[in-house]
């Protein structure tokens, strides 16, 4: 049912547009109308090989609505394929042909017949957020465009992670993932970010495993490539930040992976030993600062919420206040994540609520009483709350506009780093 | 409430003409889900009564060529300089639609201007009108396109 | 033709002025085909993305200070929303006002599809009321509300004896036309049938319609010299403010295609002059645009004695840059409102069109005349190619590839970085008071000039990456895919 949507956090299904512009040379076709594609985009990190403003799209009118949109499409496809210079096509439909029920299936069928690298997904607005859309757009690829295969590759692991663009790290933090696994010699294949493209997503069925790094986005995914491609997959919910977690994490990677313990133990500890080295030589502000109060919340989706949660009170010794999750997680997933957030060091309990209403998200902050000035990581709309409460505040999720991020990343022990950095920037701008 | 679709056809099976070529249009009435034919309505002998003058397929310059959409249709809006398009138009402002093959930009703009919708297809009148009676029926009533029941 | 303002459907400014968004000749040709009512529009058979008609009207209104818009819709569609609540924060402390302006959407949902969802719009009207106490609010539809035959005006009509604001339905299907500036025509039609009130004294105000008002303190100076006081609208506007335009000596515009539908029914509806002159950008442009409003608010005299300081300071130095920018050739794609303005101005500067995009044309504003950026450029005999394309991305980079030109203008985000991207300097004309008056045009001349002295950035992108589109794409002609409409 229609809800009030007061400060949304989130866009529709067909935002899945990101998704696929996340990967290297490939390319949405959108069955939509002419504007979708420039609401749905943001300007961080959107001018690549392609853009929102060069996707081809039926830009369907009323005669479309009326007779149908599938020749329209058909066109658009045929032509998308001479003028565009692109690995992969992933044809997208948005409200209006699900609505009065264009068949893309059968147009965009006749293309795959014809051995041509496309996909379709759909993607309706009223289908639901861009978490769904994302969902929807792998497993496209995996129902439509690969194959099981007998031959499997000793090593290789394709990693998923949260939503590219939605996420403001998503680039950096894969690079990161793709690295710490190297390091622990796992071989890793994301299809998203830097010269990931079309081999990668070739490569997917002879994986050893899918890791999956989220607290629920894709677990879908994961599960039906378990069915289809008889790949077994590692659920880690929580994104790992800061000493504490990714050592966790790489240890619970390395033995699903059946990784030498030694090896991963000498990465851990090389890893720590700079970690530490760098925490010693700063603990004396963290410890000193007369501006910071311990109790902090979060406002973000479930991968943010529970990766810094969980980072500030396992490595950073802060305590939770409530907690904020705000990416309509389904209901399925709720009790579990909430579980997880209960999880934490000395039996310490963080209260969470889903809640993507954020004037009772603001209510809710306002009316806590955080024992001084909190911290608040949010989206840009917690900016002015903060403000009233003369906290210090952190742009780190949907919508940004307080931080440009090329590839800045939050996730493994680097991560955790450019996360103190981060916050501790905003906190020496005062003195008390 | 009922209301008029102007139908190019010389069969009255398919929408089989373009705007420019129709010298006369079917005129069906519709209401609610079902619709019947009220007239053929001949807007060139009516012009011509009226002392309208116009002139059917003035070239402007565009001649047939292969385009990257299949061959284009000779394009001229059908009248020199001084307006000559509307003649003919204003004997269908009384229909809520207009269907023919295809439709200048500039007659669809006058048409628009009255409010009037165009669909330029082809298909056969039925289905023409099926589907147009349809979508208005139901938006109409304020029921969702979605269920086609 | 007469402004309905008691409905609450706007005509789609292809239906009431007859815009086209295909068209691809010369600027004498379209002219002429324009004014004898030939002009053949053509429609594409393959076509990139453009924009929503919804952004353009929902962007002027949210922009109006402490006010509720009611995005009825997918979430996409309300997305919007996240760009509005910055954008009003950020303008209004600029202003040092502040703007607690509430954009929200309705998530609407696949149920809703199907059953509809008027009573869930009708509770979501009263909590907004309740929770922010609006000035006024602004319930608006989408393509998928639509379709599934959703009935905004009764649900609006039906809440508004519980609110005591001016509420209003705005109609934003997407669909309905692909000329997305219809936009700013239904947002000024909300304005005008919801909230400007018949007006009860003459005041020594003007209307002035723009963007995100950054000349503000300056146009406030020279106004105050004629002794006149500029009411921007909307950024910042209050909705009291706006009740009062009608009170206003006359009204004009930074930009024609913003401004037509306000002007012209402020005008037809409380007789307030609507300032039709070609736009303040370049030195003719600004002085032509000042001395009508001097004529019609019979301030001559103070017009002319301002023209002639200004003059006096601005001209030897404009005159001096022109040397340097003599001989250089550019594209440019915009806008209907700014293409010809712009072509106008960088021929002033000496600089040479050799290819005009526009994103639409509008053959007849909304009081039935030909652009008048348009007639001033055939008076002065300038002719150069022209195209009407939409924001075709692969049309532009087409233009760009054959003519190699030194500079390509664009006014649309995410625009320029494809001329970049093939080697050609790009100037992004973003700001609307970007080539205002004497100042601002020397200053956009002394962009040009170190645009085009320091290439680094695009010959060193240029170098690395490879554009989007095929080899074969560019041995085709830039109308391949347009599909002319048969008679």
């Amino acid at each position: 049912m229609a809800k009030l949507l007061d400060k949304q956090r989130y866009k529709c299904a067909l935002g899945a547009m990101q998704t696929v512009q996340a990967i290297d040379r490939a390319i949405p076709i959108l069955h939509s109308g002419p504007g979708c594609a420039q609401k749905l985009s943001d300007s961080i990190g959107s001018s690549g090989y392609f853009s929102p403003n060069i996707f081809p799209c039926t830009s369907i009118n009323e005669k479309d609505v009326v007779f149908g949109g599938v020749k329209k499409l058909d066109t658009t496809i045929e032509n998308a394929l001479k003028v565009i210079d692109a690995d992969f096509f992933v044809v997208l439909s948005g409200c209006i042909p699900e609505i009065v029920g264009d068949d893309t299936g059968d147009v965009v069928g006749r293309y795959q017949d014809e051995g041509k690298p496309i996909v379709y997904a759909s993607t309706a607005g009223f289908k639901g957020n861009n978490y769904k859309g994302h969902e929807q757009v792998i497993d496209a690829i995996v129902e439509q465009y690969l194959e099981k295969s007998d031959e499997k590759e000793e090593g290789l692991v394709n990693i998923w992670a949260d939503v590219p663009y939605q996420d403001l790290f998503w680039l950096g933090n894969i690079r990161e993932l793709e690295k710490l696994l190297r390091e622990i010699g796992l071989k890793p294949n994301a299809i998203f970010g830097y010269k990931n493209g079309i081999e990668n997503i070739k490569k997917i069925p002879k994986a050893q495993f899918n890791l999956l790094v989220s607290p629920w986005v894709s677990l879908t995914n994961v599960k039906k490539m378990e069915r289809k491609f008889g790949t077994p997959y590692l659920h880690y919910p929580t994104l790992p930040i800061g000493a504490y977690e990714t050592s966790k994490f790489l240890r619970t990677v390395g033995e699903f992976a059946g990784v030498d313990k030694e090896k991963v133990e000498a990465v851990i500890n090389e890893h720590e030993n700079y970690y530490y080295y760098l925490i010693e030589r700063y603990a004396d502000m963290f410890l000193e600062t007369r501006v910071m109060a311990k109790q902090f919340s979060v406002v973000a989706d479930a991968q943010y919420a529970l990766g810094i949660t969980k980072f500030l009170v396992n490595d950073l010794g802060l305590f939770p206040a409530k907690q904020f999750v705000s990416d309509d997680t389904p209901k399925q997933y709720r009790e579990k994540i909430a579980e997880e957030f209960k999880n934490l060091n000395y039996g310490i309990e963080a209260e969470v609520s889903f809640e993507n209403d954020g004037y009772k998200i603001h209510n809710e902050i306002r009316e806590h009483d955080y024992h001084g000035y909190p911290l608040i990581l949010g989206s840009y709309y917690e900016k002015e709350v903060t403000n009233e409460l003369s906290g210090h505040y952190l742009n780190i999720s949907w919508p940004v506009q307080d931080k440009v991020v090329l590839d800045d990343f939050y996730v493994g022990y680097t991560g955790g780093i450019r996360l103190i950095e981060d916050i501790y920037s905003v906190a020496v701008q005062r003195w008390n | 409430m009922s209301y008029k679709i102007a139908v190019a056809s010389s069969d009255e099976i398919n929408i089989d003409e373009t705007f420019g070529q129709a010298n006369r249009f079917i005129i069906y009435e519709a209401k609610g889900k079902n619709y019947n034919k009220l007239e053929i309505r001949d807007v060139v002998d009516k012009a011509s009564q009226e002392g309208d003058s116009f002139e059917v397929e003035i070239k402007t310059g565009c001649e047939k060529k292969e385009s990257g959409c299949g061959i284009k249709e000779g394009c001229g809006s059908g009248g020199g300089c001084g307006g000559a398009v509307p003649a003919k138009l204003k004997y269908l402002y009384d229909c809520r639609a207009v269907v023919c093959k295809k439709i200048g930009t500039q007659v669809q703009k006058q048409l628009e201007k009255k409010a009037i919708s165009y669909f330029d297809v082809t298909c056969t009148v039925k289905e023409a009108l099926d589907k147009i009676t349809f979508y208005y029926n139901r938006i109409d009533n304020h029921i969702s396109l979605r269920d086609k029941s | 033709m007469a402004l309905n303002l008691d409905s609450s459907n706007v005509g789609t400014r292809e239906n009431r002025i007859g815009s086209i968004t295909g068209y691809i000749g010369s600027l004498s040709d379209l002219a002429k085909q324009s004014q004898c009512g030939t002009l053949k529009g053509c429609s594409r058979c393959f076509s990139q993305s453009s924009t929503c008609l919804s952004s353009c009207a929902l962007g002027q209104l949210s922009a109006i200070r402490d006010i509720a818009i009611i995005h009825h819709g997918p979430a996409g569609c309300s997305v919007a929303s996240a760009g509005t609540y910055y954008l009003d924060k950020v303008m209004a402390k600029k202003r040092g006002v502040t703007n607690n302006t509430v954009y929200v959407g309705t998530d609407m949902n696949e149920n809703d599809t199907i059953f509809g969802s008027a009573e869930s719009l009708r509770e979501i009207i009263i909590e907004v009321n309740r929770r922010y106490s609006p000035k006024a609010i602004f319930v608006t539809s989408s393509c998928a509300t639509g379709i599934i035959g959703e009935d905004i005006d009764s649900v609006v009509d039906d809440v508004r004896n519980e609110i005591d604001v001016p509420i209003t339905a705005v109609h934003c299907e997407g669909f309905k036309s692909r000329i997305w500036a219809t936009g700013f025509d239904i947002s000024d039609h909300a304005v005008l049938s919801s909230i400007v009130k018949p007006p009860e004294k003459k005041r020594n105000t003007i209307n002035f319609k723009n963007f995100y008002e950054s000349a503000r303190p300056e146009i406030i100076e020279i106004f105050k010299k004629l002794d006149l006081e500029p009411i921007f609208l909307y950024c910042n506007s209050t909705v009291e403010e706006l009740s009062h335009i009608s009170e206003s000596l006359a009204t004009t515009c930074i930009c024609g295609t913003l401004g037509n539908y306000l002007g012209n029914g402020l005008e037809e509806k409380y007789g307030v002059p609507y300032i039709r002159t070609i736009n303040p950008l370049g030195v003719a442009g600004f002085e032509t645009w000042l001395r009508e409003i001097g004529r019609v608010t019979e301030r001559s005299e103070a017009v002319e004695k301002y023209i002639e300081e200004q003059r006096a300071i601005y001209i030897p130095q404009i005159e001096a840059i022109k040397e340097k920018l003599k001989g250089l050739r550019a594209v440019l794609g915009m806008g209907p409102g700014y293409t010809f303005e712009v072509s106008r101005v960088l021929n002033e500067l000496g600089v040479e069109v050799v290819w005009a995009l526009a994103w639409h044309y509008d053959k007849k504003y909304e009081n039935g005349d030909v652009p008048p950026s348009m007639e001033y450029l055939l008076e002065n005999d300038v002719d150069f190619e022209a195209s009407v394309a939409d924001q075709q991305n692969y049309e532009v980079m087409n233009i760009l590839h054959k003519y190699q030109p030194d500079l390509y203008l664009s006014r649309h985000p995410g625009s320029t970085v494809w001329a970049i991207k093939n080697g050609t300097p790009a100037v992004y004309v973003a700001d609307e008071y970007m080539i205002f008056g004497y100042k601002h045009t020397l200053e956009f001349a002394q962009a040009i000039l170190d645009s085009i002295n320091n290439r680094s950035f695009e010959t060193n992108l240029a170098r690395r990456v490879k554009l989007p589109y095929t080899d074969w794409w560019y041995e085709q002609n830039v109308d391949k895919f347009l599909e002319e409409a048969g008679k």
